[in-house]
């Protein structure tokens, strides 16, 4: 079953204009309507604490909301400027589950070697976008790609993520393509 | 599956604690691995045992079974199974233990993302070239075994037998026989199963060359050893270090040439053409020669104390002629290897064509049918090798035996060839082979029992 609409969840209060630009973003790379939702809404009936000190517990947030979706939600992409915690990985912008429903992006290591010029903010809403396409590329079922100009090539450093385009690479356009016409 | 498809790949990721199993999965399959996962080593050795896993992942502290004992199972089970651990740093000791047990790597947690990609595309590469190596060293003791010689008669399954025991052996081996009889084949094949296959064998013709030119060849050279030795050269007996050299045509050699190998025979040390500097040496060495040496002794052509040191084991190779049997054999071998090359799909050899090739006297043996094969299967316009195909020597054929060759033949046994080669010539009808020796068929009966001569196809 492929995402028709995804709903953007902000863990922390962000800027509106940069949320407004990753919808957009998303609504036109995946071709599937967006919108942003608050996480008080989704948490409505359970409320839990998925921090460990300032970090996201992002597999277990993942898990939790795979197994709890509110019915009326087709897909959920949470958004963070808090560092993500797992017990095996020590530093990452983002984790989805594979043809999945639920991912979460983090900015906490986006703005490294950047200050708050105006050049500076666009590299950062790019670098943002990219990890945003990057893991919704994950929901649809498109791993890591070793063409390192492709979104779904693995970065390690935040200047990596400056390297490779915020599109596709022909390969995964096909499967992308394969992907959603069998909706 | 992206550009990378990696979903072939199988990974068992073993854990005690559920987040960290589901953590590292989402990864992997992000990664395009399929993975699937146990709850500690007892679990993991179950799966391990009923399915075929290129990789496991898995923590060294877990209740039931830790992460060793599951990899030195996992391993005993299946020596080809990756294992890379992952441990906090207060077990970086035990990480270490693992390794020496046959981890591949270990992991210290937290780590990079990255770092775990890495490491894991590093092993499946590791095995990858593993597998790859296996198969080319066993492609090669197969290109180079007894496999290789064809033949089915009884002298050569003695020769096979006597490869087979002289291989496990040091001593030094000289291989008799004429031209063109694989002397050099059965050297490879001894060296294929020696404990120094998987050193290098290297040949020499001695023959062939120059007596200065032989000195280099086998000895090396440092730079400026002489004009035109431009920078230092290993010779041949260094290059085989840790192997086998061969030395064909060893009867070939000048006496001054004998006395240096003596010399290294003896002494298991060279000196480069221009050094002083001695070379131990660890090869072993074997010789052939379709020379008469011990009469090539008599005359003083060659050395007596070099023949001993050389001629520790013999195997002495019988031309094809003395092998007939095995003539069929080689010529369906010869037949196949060339419709490999030629695209020429040359199924089957008449049975006129093929008691010519059997009855032919090879002076130029193995090597000789494979020629005649080659150019019968270029010429030969049908699926069926004909006479037509065959060079006249061969058609013209009438068996020559090695005593024939030697003119030591009797009398019986030119009778009994000259009656086989008429029956032949008359396609085995015996009123009009009686009529050409001028004998009746009662007679030509009874010489035909006394001499067991029987149709190929009775």
């Amino acid at each position: 079953m492929n995402l028709e609409k995804l709903s953007i969840v902000p863990l922390e209060i962000i800027d509106e204009k940069l949320i407004h630009q990753l919808l957009l973003k998303l609504k036109d790379v995946f071709k599937i309507t967006t919108d942003q939702i608050t996480w008080d809404y989704i948490t409505q009936i359970d409320k839990f604490d998925f921090k460990s000190g300032l970090k996201y517990r992002s597999t277990e947030l993942i898990n939790y909301f795979s197994e709890n979706f509110p019915g009326e939600i087709n897909g959920l992409l949470f958004i963070t400027t808090s560092d993500l915690y797992s017990p095996v990985f020590a530093r990452y912008y983002g984790e989805a589950q594979l043809n999945g429903k639920v991912g979460i992006i983090s900015s906490f290591y986006l703005r490294e070697n950047l200050d708050e010029k105006s050049h500076d903010s666009v590299i950062f809403l790019a670098r943002l976008k990219k990890e945003a396409v990057h893991e919704v590329g994950h929901l649809f079922g498109l791993t890591h790609c070793p063409d390192p100009n492709c979104v779904m090539n693995l970065s390690g450093k935040p200047g990596d993520i400056d390297i490779k385009s915020s599109s596709f690479c022909s390969n995964c356009s096909e499967v992308l393509k394969n992907t959603t016409a069998t909706v | 599956m992206n550009a990378e498809n990696n979903s072939g790949i199988f990974i068992l990721v073993v854990d005690d604690e559920m987040i960290v199993r589901q953590s590292l999965s989402n990864w992997l399959m992000e990664e395009g691995y399929s993975v699937e996962t146990a709850e500690n080593g007892k679990d993991a050795y179950i799966k391990i045992k009923k399915k075929k896993y290129d990789l496991v992942l898995a923590d060294i502290k877990m209740p039931e079974m830790d992460g060793i004992e599951l990899l030195e199972l996992g391993k005993k089970f299946d020596s080809e199974l990756q294992f890379i651990v992952m441990t906090a740093y207060a077990s970086v000791d035990t990480a270490v233990k693992a390794i020496k047990e046959g981890a591949f790597d270990y992991i210290v947690k937290p780590v990079d993302p990255e770092n775990v990609s890495q490491v894991i595309r590093r092993s499946l590469k590791y095995k990858i070239l593993e597998k790859e190596n296996r198969i080319l060293r066993r492609e090669l003791e197969r290109k180079h075994g007894i496999d290789e010689i064809i033949g089915k008669s009884k002298k050569m399954e003695e020769i096979f037998e006597l490869i087979r025991t002289v291989a496990d052996s040091e001593s030094i081996v000289m291989i008799r026989g004429e031209s063109g009889t694989g002397k050099e084949l059965i050297a490879k094949a001894i060296h294929a199963h020696s404990k120094r296959k998987y050193g290098p064998f290297i040949a020499l013709s001695c023959g062939s060359l120059p007596d200065t030119l032989l000195e280099s060849e086998l000895f090396g050279y440092e730079k400026g050893a002489f004009t035109g030795a431009q920078s230092t050269r290993k010779g041949r007996i260094e290059m085989a270090q840790t192997g086998t050299l061969f030395l064909d045509e060893i009867g070939d050699i000048s006496l001054k040439t004998q006395v240096d190998l003596l010399r290294v025979i003896q002494e298991r040390l060279i000196y480069r053409l221009g050094s002083t500097e001695p070379i131990e040496i660890d090869a072993r060495i074997i010789s052939a020669t379709n020379r008469d040496l011990e009469a090539a002794i008599k005359s003083g052509g060659f050395r007596e104390d070099l023949y001993y040191r050389l001629n520790v084991i013999t195997i002495d190779v019988p031309p094809l002629r003395d092998r007939r049997d095995d003539i069929p054999l080689l010529v369906k071998y010869y037949l196949n290897k060339n419709h490999m090359g030629n695209r020429k799909q040359i199924t089957n050899v008449s049975s006129k064509a093929m008691e010519k090739l059997v009855n032919y006297s090879w002076p130029g043996n193995v090597r000789e049918l494979e020629n005649v094969i080659e150019r019968a299967v270029v010429i030969s316009k049908t699926p069926e090798l004909s006479c037509d195909d065959l060079p006249e020597s061969v058609k013209n054929s009438s068996i020559t035996t090695s005593k024939e060759k030697e003119g030591t033949v009797s009398l019986s046994d030119k009778e009994k060839s000259h009656i086989l080669e008429i029956l032949e010539a008359n396609d085995w009808n015996i009123s009009k082979t009686s009529r050409d020796l001028k004998i009746d068929r009662t007679t030509l009966y009874n010489k035909m029992k006394k001499y067991q001569i029987k149709h190929r196809n009775e």
